[in-house]
């Protein structure tokens, strides 16, 4: 579809898409009802009383982005992503400019996602938000409290949030606390999302990699022996930790069953080693599920 | 509705005796209060008595009741929270293949199997347990039974395996407190889909066979179970194939165990607060008794607003009183975010008023740690106290397992628990101290080891703390997320040296990113040049690699004057000479120097220590400004890696750590005569011969670096940078200058007392992923402490 600019006041500006996740990528949701109640808690508002704006803190891999992506659909709001880092400046919140293609112009401005989720009534969702240097910060401020809106210094115009507008930020664990006053006392509540519980570990698995592998029930118990067995002060496992082991040993078992590292060495062109996976059960084994583990975590 | 008394109660006749039914909400006690009513009532009173339980569990129960003083015409409060263990025996069929995967794979018998995979493997405790709550339909049935001295029969299976229950949630027991007939007609139409219908549909044949039996035995029974139950039991009991059978003859050998259960397992399963429980207690009367049950005016709703006002108040007070706002004005809107929120939460749980688990979460996601602390204390207030061993001394307490989450979440019932009686063995293979899992009554989402974190019980204060005749150590925590915060500081003032540099016409490289605005002042002057940022150069920056930082200076007050402050200096180690590599030069430098090497010097004020942490912490501080030369020491190996990465140039060598030490050091090696009545001004001039670069001054929005300190810096060529403390959340600078000594139980402080973690409620290691990579690397060569 054909990206087109929208009319802001006398501006004719660029647009930022929200984001449309995957779902044939991502396997069905699975848990997190507490704090899916958390935060939808905090987006109730009414004609009296402002939406609160979370903040997500939990350990890398345990699935705060895929929180919000099912929020997203279930209010049927867009969801307007934006990525936090260091170099982000405090204009980059609300708008950037770009070399035009049109010879006539110079240069054109591109809304910043921030600025699209308030005109359109989306969900911001703004990730790594304790990676965004303070100052950076400072044109939140009154986005989040009850004036609701933003001046862009580029634009030179205020933006108002539509009351739709939901704002709702992520951060790991140890960096919630560095985040300045100001906006500390404005991103609240402060959601912990924690490692999963084991059974909702095994499910998501299940769902994930039942079609591909034959022996799962044995593989997962296998799984939690080892993980056990290997880890640190027993450290739960995130999703994304549970998936990349059982993803790999399923690597693992179709490489060896492609014919290994000397079907490899022998590739040519017109033979090549394909890295493109089946959809065929694998017969994946401890063995593989070991050797996965002991790649990753070792 | 039953015609003849009106009480909310199912009837079913049965070849002309009557059957009078309480379906109800396990411990709550709009169904014990129902239960209760049709006891006393003269009309309905029955002449037996029929309840969820196995007859072995029942006659366990009556006998502690009995010795409890329950059961006469008098009123004997019947305190929260007794329970009884119950042994399990049984796994589900369909876990049988699982079960044999489970032992080849850990080549064990299942009876050896961990507890851990039991659990999760099969769903497995090894015990559950019966809470003596006052507010439960069930205790209340077999109270009116033992006071009308009327049969009580337990219709249930002694032994069946744990069912599955689906996450769903039912609509708010608090209604029943309207119309409780109602109430139950309204979730009794969906609740069936809870039921498991393997195990559930063998207890509740198992149950009508029973119940028919004591039908042909009395004429008018009262009989209670779970609301999931009642539908299919009296379709069982319609079903001509079931016949009456004495269920209560029964006899497996079940073995049980007298328990008192600990507060933070007992109160998230109670009714919205303990209060609420006790309240119903409080009111209750032998059913024989002339007086009758009166509902005060402590509602739930009411006993909760008092409950949150209480907390407000005290938590208000507190922080006035601290000084850390303006008459707790701050505070005040706080609570009201707290309070928008909280209802909010409740609103979106289906809950009429919030309960437990809402406050809790509420509190915790909005408040943070001070406020919920108030707030759990009130809430776990009870009045008559919670049953303890004082009370009780010859029953163990089940209480969390402390300082360890069994990892389970939302409305699991299976916890991993301990039971703990001094100094005597239980003879139940649970061993004093050792952790099992068993089943306990459901408490919405609340991990009951998250709540030692916000109250401890009474009897749990006076625990532990023995020095051991060790040392007195600072807590690690202390030092990390203090140096950590400075880091932070470095970090924002490079990157703000990086941005802050003037911008330059695009010759190639993009440098920092387009100027976008010096490019627009440059389209009007009619340039059309683009602009680009200037990187800081490498020699502007001030990288905090972690091998050998530049020195922070934190202040934390505003003014000249800090009363009631004094100096403190740190050793970074007492026998580093033993650890060094070069031990020539480690010597050359003492003999040169001096012996002892000082990491940071503080200025610090007295704080009280809080009753609940005397036994373990032996002083407690609050930092007021504080120098740090680099590396925060944590231990010895530390230490001796930064000295000898830095040529023993990173911080003073004395022989005499006092402050007047210090102070002859800088006047005699860096020629720096230090006015240490001058606070501020001599933190900084003390890390400026310590600088390569620059120093990173930490201080109040206003802060004015001091004209001596500034003069020194030029002299030195050190740039010194002012870091607003805005930049961190006041919680985070309040915590970061607390200083909390421990009395170690060995004389290096390699070792803190076990119960350390729990206690501060912070794990040793917390705040270490705030440090710089290296000086992570160096911790992870020995796991140590600071001194």
């Amino acid at each position: 579809m054909e990206k087109k600019k929208v009319q802001l006041n006398n501006k004719l500006v660029w647009p930022s898409e929200p984001y449309k996740p995957d779902t044939g990528m991502m396997p069905e949701f699975v848990g997190r009802e507490s704090e899916m109640e958390l935060i939808m808690a905090a987006w109730i508002a009414g004609k009296r009383t402002l939406p609160l704006s979370p903040v997500l803190v939990g350990e890398p891999g345990v699935g705060k982005n895929r929180i919000v992506y099912e929020l997203a659909r279930f209010t049927g709001r867009d969801i307007y992503l934006f990525q936090g880092h260091e170099d982000i400046t405090a204009e980059d919140l609300a708008c950037t400019v770009r070399f035009s293609d049109d010879k006539a112009n110079m240069m054109e401005y591109v809304l910043s996602p921030l600025v699209c989720a308030m005109l359109n009534g989306g969900i911001f969702f703004l990730d790594e938000i304790g990676k965004i240097r303070p100052r950076a910060l400072a044109l939140l401020v009154s986005v989040l409290d009850e004036r609701r809106y933003i001046d862009s210094t580029l634009l030179g115009e205020r933006v108002y949030a539509q009351p739709g507008f939901r704002f709702i930020a992520a951060t790991n664990t140890g960096e919630v606390s560095l985040l300045p006053e100001f906006i500390r006392s404005r991103v609240r509540p402060v959601i912990k999302i924690g490692y999963p519980p084991r059974v909702e570990i095994e499910e998501i698995i299940s769902r994930q990699f039942k079609p591909r592998m034959d022996n799962l029930a044995t593989l997962i118990e296998k799984f939690w022996a080892l993980w056990d067995e290997r880890i640190k002060d027993k450290i739960p496992p995130t999703p994304r930790d549970a998936i990349a082991v059982f993803s790999l040993a399923s690597s693992i078992s179709d490489f060896e069953s492609r014919g290994g590292s000397e079907k490899l060495k022998s590739a040519i062109k017109a033979d090549a080693f394909t890295l493109e996976a089946g959809d065929k059960p694998q017969a994946v084994s401890s063995k593989h599920l070991e050797k996965a583990l002991r790649k990753l975590y070792d | 509705m039953n015609e003849d008394t009106k009480h909310p109660c199912y009837e079913y006749v049965y070849r002309g005796a009557k059957l009078m039914a309480v379906p109800a909400v396990h411990h709550q006690s709009a169904f014990a209060h129902a239960v209760h009513e049709i006891a006393r009532d003269p009309v309905s009173r029955p002449d037996a008595i029929a309840v969820e339980l196995g007859q072995e569990a029942l006659e366990e129960l009556v006998k502690f009741l009995k010795e409890l003083g329950q059961g006469g015409v008098k009123k004997v409060i019947l305190t929260c929270m007794l329970g009884i263990m119950l042994r399990n025996k049984y796994i589900r069929v369909e876990d049988r293949e699982k079960a044999l995967l489970l032992q080849g794979l850990y080549q064990k018998t299942l009876a050896d199997l961990p507890d851990e995979v039991l659990a999760r493997g099969l769903d497995f405790s090894k015990w559950s347990t019966l809470f003596l709550d006052p507010a439960d339909s069930i205790i209340e049935a077999v109270r009116s039974a033992l006071e009308l001295d009327v049969p009580v029969y337990g219709v249930d299976l002694v032994n069946f395996a744990s069912a599955h229950r689906s996450g769903m949630s039912i609509e708010d027991p608090q209604s029943a407190h309207d119309d409780q007939r109602r109430y139950a007609d309204r979730v009794m139409g969906y609740c069936g889909a809870m039921r498991d219908h393997r195990i559930d549909l063998a207890r509740e044949t198992f149950m009508a066979r029973g119940l028919k039996d004591c039908l042909t035995r009395h004429k008018k029974v009262l009989f209670t179970c779970g609301m999931a139950h009642w539908k299919s039991i009296v379709s069982l009991l319609e079903d001509e194939n079931v016949t009456p059978f004495p269920s209560h003859e029964i006899r497996e050998g079940v073995q049980l165990k007298r328990i008192i259960i600990h507060p933070s397992l007992a109160a998230p399963s109670m009714e919205v607060l303990p209060q609420v429980t006790m309240e119903y207690e409080k009111e209750r009367y032998p059913v024989t008794s002339r007086k009758k049950r009166v509902r005060g005016v402590n509602t739930a709703g009411g006993l909760i607003r008092k409950t949150l006002d209480g907390a407000y108040l005290e938590y208000t007070r507190d922080e006035a009183d601290a000084g850390t706002d303006e008459g707790g004005a701050d505070s005040w809107s706080d609570i009201g975010v707290f309070e928008q929120y909280l209802f909010q939460l409740a609103a979106v749980s289906q809950r009429k008023v919030p309960g437990f688990s809402t406050m809790l979460r509420s509190s915790e996601a909005v408040m943070g740690v001070e406020f919920t602390r108030t707030l759990v204390k009130h809430m776990m207030l009870l009045d008559p106290d919670w049953a303890s061993e004082k009370d009780f001394p010859e029953l163990p307490v089940m209480g969390p397992n402390p300082g360890e989450s069994d990892g389970s979440s939302a409305n699991v019932s299976r916890r991993k628990v301990r039971l703990e009686r001094k100094g005597m063995e239980d003879g139940l293979g649970t061993g004093d101290g050792a952790s099992f899992y068993a089943e306990i009554p459901s408490g919405g989402d609340i991990d009951p080891s998250a709540l030692e974190k916000y109250w401890k019980w009474d009897d749990e204060a006076e625990e532990g703390g023995g020095s051991g005749g060790g040392s007195s150590w600072m807590w690690p925590p202390c030092e990390t997320l203090l140096y950590g915060l400075g880091f932070k500081a470095v970090d924002i003032s490079d990157s703000e040296k990086n941005t802050m540099a003037r911008p330059m016409p695009f010759e190639g490289s993009m440098e920092s990113g387009i100027n976008v605005k010096a490019t627009m002042r440059s389209m009007i002057r009619g340039e059309r040049k683009v602009y680009v940022s200037r990187l800081a150069s490498r020699s502007e920056r001030n990288t905090s690699d972690g091998i050998d930082p530049e020195p922070m200076v934190f202040i934390f007050e505003k003014g000249k004057d800090w009363p009631g402050a004094y100096w403190q200096t740190m050793q970074a180690g007492s026998r580093l000479g033993e650890i060094v590599k070069d031990k020539k030069l480690f010597r050359d430098m003492a003999v040169k120097y001096g012996t002892t090497f000082v990491p940071c010097v503080h200025a610090i004020r007295n704080m009280k220590t809080p009753e609940h942490l005397k036994s373990l912490v032996s002083s407690m501080a609050f930092l007021v400004g504080s120098v740090l030369f680099g590396n925060p020491c944590v231990n010895a190996k530390q230490s001796a890696i930064w000295i000898e990465a830095t040529k023993y140039k990173c911080c003073p060598i004395v022989n005499d750590c006092s402050v007047s030490g210090v102070r002859n050091y800088y006047l005699n090696e860096k020629n720096i005569n230090l006015d240490l009545g001058l606070w501020a001004e001599s933190l900084i001039l003390m890390a400026i011969p310590f600088s390569k670069k620059s120093v990173t001054v930490i201080a109040p929005d206003l802060f004015s670096i001091p004209p001596r300190a500034r003069v020194e810096a030029a002299r030195r060529k050190v740039t010194l940078s002012h870091v607003p403390l805005s930049h961190f959340s006041e919680e985070q600078v309040k915590k970061a200058r607390e200083r909390i000594m421990i009395n170690t139980l060995d004389q290096d402080g390699q070792c803190f007392p076990p119960e350390s973690e729990r206690v501060l409620s912070q794990k040793k290691g917390a705040y270490v992923e705030l440090l710089p990579y290296e000086m992570r690397k160096q911790l992870s060569l020995d796991e140590g402490v600071n001194e």
